[in-house]
């Protein structure tokens, strides 16, 4: 240990206790100790002299480092300020810039010796002032104390290690008010300082250039040729002084500074300039074959200059010039680092290259032939390296390549770790439905996502396929029979369940003609599963034997008796079901058929984000809203990332019927306005009785009869029958909205409807808030059986169903 | 406040076993919050073996570590910066550490606390480097030393 000649020895004595202490009491009974000693020092004012209380600063200072908070010792620091020798200044300086923040309510009384600081005739001084106004400088600072900090910054006579400092200082104070910098007056005198000499001195302005032009490009635009050209003097100029050559490289920090300011700005307009660019440019790419040798920490130099530049060059994608080129010998060079040795050079390779294969076609198209290595990069030992190369694939992947690199996400999935699973399942979900060429594959890869990683796929993903199956007629029974096989086997996913059972219950006629799936083996193979199955899961498959029975009357009898063992059943939503379905399906054919008639295609409503679909969860759909889907409607995003591709996935466009809505659940109310109060009640949200209190979970068949009382030709449910595209159940404007009397409020076409139902405690009129559009109001759900898009009731209804 | 365009957002030197021997801040964070922090970071920097690369991401800052004998030098920066450059920060910072001490070691920062913090702080400012060369810092240093 080398000591130093003026070293405190209290100090060294104290840290050598600490550090000798046996356990945390020790330490703490040791700093307790010192922390009362230093305290009786400080109130008996008249023992302390500099020395001294430089020692003591020192001691709360480690001690503050150490974690202890420290309530006493900064006016003491304070007074070191105002000493005039050099050490127990710079100590009290040093112990204010760690101990205080802007906001601190000693920064007024420090703002005078600052001030005084600043004009001193020893630059030291002022050094030591301008470092605490970088570190600590407020608003109060920046208006008592900017313009002598600008003075220095832009006076010639100040030395290099003033300029520095100033320049930071500025920055600081900039960012707590704008308004000293103003680039009319100050433009030309900062940009000037970009010719100096002093590497120091440019690396600090760059950095005040970078804050300035982050917040207001325009008006310091000026700064673009003047960069190239400090740019030009490094590198081709070779103009700096030794001392500030790292490991060969000269000034790397500063190169790297300069290009990000031009990240700033379009490619320079001057050709001239523009052409001094794409020199500078050139060399620094043709350096990088100097990259393989040397020791790390010379590559890890030279490699940080060729990001940038790469960055650089990524950023002016796009425009003419000799950047084109540019941009294939980045992309080359990439390509070498995502297989380089070192692991950081193979991870930022990686999330460079997603820059690059995000921003066009074009630039996608360039990365890959690396597919290859990206994908044995997705099994990287490095957690982190397995990310970047998920990402890049995802950004890389096209028509031509969506059907490999899905393969090979699903191969992954398999053995993936947690970690990475929800993100992977979304992504892969995403991928097929973007790239689906056939949609019997898109079904495919979907239910294998569901067998492999069950847990992680969330109800939209599944929802998505669901709406995709109704919407193309051409894949219903290849659907049907594949959940059908998937639903044999012993051990599957709640998931599968769920879609299998909605499809069979839609589709699963198509398929009863072939031999091993008719109506009888498809209601065994999915009650095998029912004693399993979780709430929702159960209350959905009610509704497909419902749909069962509806077309193979032969199988009332067993189907009956499911319904009946469930008329008391604990959860109400099934109990309601169940009771519903039974009574449907004891002679009331019309009333079944028309209820239990095919789902017709979603909707194309563009509707952006999840749950938004206010999803006239007009009954007889995907299932109910029982608590246990509430909570789940809001999982499954969570990270950012996440976000961010489930987002690409719910607002896929991809024209025809992959992003409908909602609005067309149960086509069965189409057959006229009778129903459409009545659809009401096979949600039986239990939130929504009846107004009359007569049945608070709207269990009570007679439900189904108040509507029917209505005075006929109750003319609000507009074009009868005719279900059209945008208003499948020929209901006008605010879905259910039956009409005059019983939901108090005139019948207002439109979405006002959905909220007054709700509020007014209309009981059938809320079945377009009785969620079942949860699950419905997936992707893109245009809400309100309204046409057009929601309106902000809609979404608030659609966040109140979500909670 | 503005804060997008800071370099560093803190700088930290911590040892093996959780303690931390050097910390600068340059947005403020309560003192409270600061060890259950730092003990955190320096946990997942563990967990992390040699091969692995010196990036991690953790609350929403991009974390740059390395190494060196007993310490971690650990640096949590913007989302934007040059992960590189600011790697080869932190070894410019370790030799002239080691111009200053003749094989600097984890003891002699911590004996040496101002000192080190000293020349981090000539060398970093705001959040923005300022100055890499050894020699400039040298001087500055034996200013804070000479004077008696």
């Amino acid at each position: 240990m080398n000591a130093a000649k003026n070293n405190m020895r209290g100090l060294t004595v104290f840290i050598s206790d600490i550090r000798n202490a046996q356990s945390k009491e020790g330490e703490e009974k040791r700093v307790t100790k010192e922390m009362a000693h230093i305290r009786k020092e400080f109130r008996e004012a008249k023992n302390v002299d500099g020395y001294q209380r430089r020692k003591y600063v020192c001691k709360l200072l480690y001690i503050y480092i150490l974690g202890y908070d420290i309530d006493f010792g900064h006016m003491e620091a304070v007074t070191l300020l105002s000493s005039i020798k050099f050490q127990e200044k710079a100590i009290g300086y040093l112990a204010l810039g760690v101990l205080l923040h802007e906001s601190h309510e000693l920064i007024p009384l420090i703002i005078n010796s600052l001030q005084e600081d600043l004009q001193s005739r020893l630059d030291y001084f002022q050094c030591l002032a301008l470092g605490a106004i970088a570190n600590i400088g407020g608003k109060e600072m920046a208006e008592s104390l900017a313009p002598l900090v600008q003075k220095l910054l832009v006076a010639n006579t100040s030395p290099p290690h003033i300029k520095k400092r100033a320049a930071q200082a500025l920055l600081r104070l900039y960012r707590k008010y704008p308004g000293i910098l103003s680039a009319d007056t100050w433009a030309d005198k900062v940009l000037a300082i970009l010719d100096d000499t002093d590497v120091g001195v440019l690396t600090s302005v760059c950095s005040l250039l970078l804050g300035v032009v982050q917040e207001e490009p325009a008006a310091w635009a000026a700064v673009v040729p003047r960069v190239v050209n400090t740019l030009a003097r490094v590198v081709i100029g070779r103009e700096y002084a030794k001392d500030y050559v790292y490991y060969s490289i000269p000034a790397p920090w500063l190169q790297v500074a300069l290009l990000k300011i031009l990240r700033n700005y379009p490619p320079p307009e001057s050709s001239a300039v523009s052409t001094r660019l794409a020199e500078v440019l050139m060399v620094v790419f043709n350096s990088a074959e100097s990259a393989k040798a040397g020791s790390v920490n010379h590559k890890n130099a030279l490699n940080a200059i060729l990001f940038e530049a790469i960055h650089l060059v990524i950023h002016y994608e796009g425009s003419s010039g000799p950047y084109q080129g540019m941009l294939k010998q980045a992309a080359a060079l990439l390509g070498r680092f995502i297989s380089a040795k070192e692991t950081n050079i193979r991870y930022l390779g990686l999330d460079s290259m997603r820059h690059l294969a995000s921003l066009s076609s074009e630039t996608a198209s360039m990365v890959k032939k690396y597919q290859d290595t990206v994908v044995i990069s997705l099994r990287d030992a490095d957690i982190s390296i397995r990310r970047r190369a998920l990402d890049l694939l995802y950004s890389m992947c096209d028509h031509s390549s969506s059907k490999t690199i899905v393969g090979e996400l699903l191969t992954y999935l398999v053995t993936a770790d947690y970690q990475i699973r929800e993100e992977l399942v979304l992504k892969i979900a995403a991928l097929a439905e973007k790239f689906a060429s056939n949609y019997a594959w898109y079904v495919d890869v979907i239910l294998q996502l569901i067998s492999t990683a069950g847990d992680h796929v969330s109800d939209q993903i599944w929802h998505r396929v669901i709406k995709i199956v109704t919407n193309h007629e051409d894949i219903q029974e290849y659907a049907a029979r594949t959940v059908f096989a998937a639903l044999g086997s012993s051990s599957c996913h709640e998931a599968t369940v769920k879609v299998g059972g909605y499809i069979l219950g839609e589709f699963g006629h198509l398929i009863a003609e072939q031999p091993g799936s008719g109506p009888m083996d498809q209601f065994r193979v999915l009650h095998a599963k029912f004693p399993t199955a979780g709430l929702t899961t159960r209350a959905m498959m009610l509704t497909t034997y419902a749909k069962i029975v509806n077309l193979y009357p032969e199988l009332t009898a067993p189907v009956q008796d499911v319904f009946r063992q469930h008329q008391s059943f604990i959860d109400a939503e099934i109990q309601q079901r169940a009771c519903e379905y039974f009574h449907l399906s004891s002679g009331n054919e019309t009333l079944m058929q028309a209820v239990l008639d095919v789902i017709p295609a979603w909707n194309e409503k563009q509707e952006s984000g999840p749950g938004a679909g206010a999803g006239v969860g007009v009954g007889v759909g995907i299932g109910g809203d029982t608590p246990d889907m509430k909570s789940k409607g809001t999982r499954g995003i969570r990270s950012p990332s996440l976000t961010s591709a489930s987002e690409d996935l719910l607002g896929l466009n991809m024209g025809s019927a992959l992003n409908a809505s909602p609005n067309g659940v149960s086509a069965g109310y189409g057959a006229g306005p009778a129903y459409g109060a009545g659809a009401g009640g096979y949600n039986g949200a239990p939130a929504h009785p009846p107004s009359d209190g007569s049945d608070p979970f709207g269990l009570a068949v007679n439900t189904l009869t108040a509507p029917l009382a209505l005075p006929a030709g109750t003319s609000s449910l507009g074009a009868p029958g005719v279900p059209s595209a945008s208003n499948p159940f020929g209901l006008q404007g605010a879905g259910v909205n039956v009409g005059t009397g019983s939901i108090g409020g005139g019948a207002q076409p439109n979405n006002a409807g959905l909220l007054d139902m709700l509020g007014g405690g209309a009981p059938q009129g809320t079945s377009s808030g009785s969620f079942t559009g949860t699950e419905l109001a997936l992707v893109g759900g245009a809400g309100g059986v309204g046409a057009g898009a929601l309106t902000d009731d809609e979404k608030s209804l659609a966040m109140y169903r979500r909670m | 406040e503005r804060r997008a365009g800071i370099m560093l957002r803190f700088f930290l030197l911590v040892n093996k076993q959780g303690q931390t021997r050097l910390s600068q801040y340059y947005e403020h964070m309560p003192l409270a919050d600061r060890s259950a922090f730092e003990a955190q970071i320096v946990r997942k920097c563990l967990a992390r073996s040699e091969g692995q690369c010196s990036f991690l991401e953790y609350l929403g800052y991009k974390i740059i570590y390395r190494r060196y004998a007993s310490l971690f030098f650990i640096v949590g920066v913007d989302a934007s910066e040059n992960e590189l450059a600011i790697l080869e920060f932190v070894h410019a910072y370790v030799e002239t550490l080691d111009a200053n001490f003749e094989n600097v070691c984890e003891l002699d920062i911590m004996f040496n606390l101002d000192k080190a913090h000293f020349i981090l702080d000539e060398m970093v400012m705001n959040g923005h480097l300022v100055e890499t060369a050894k020699i400039n810092i040298n001087e500055a240093l034996t200013l804070l030393l000479a004077e008696k």
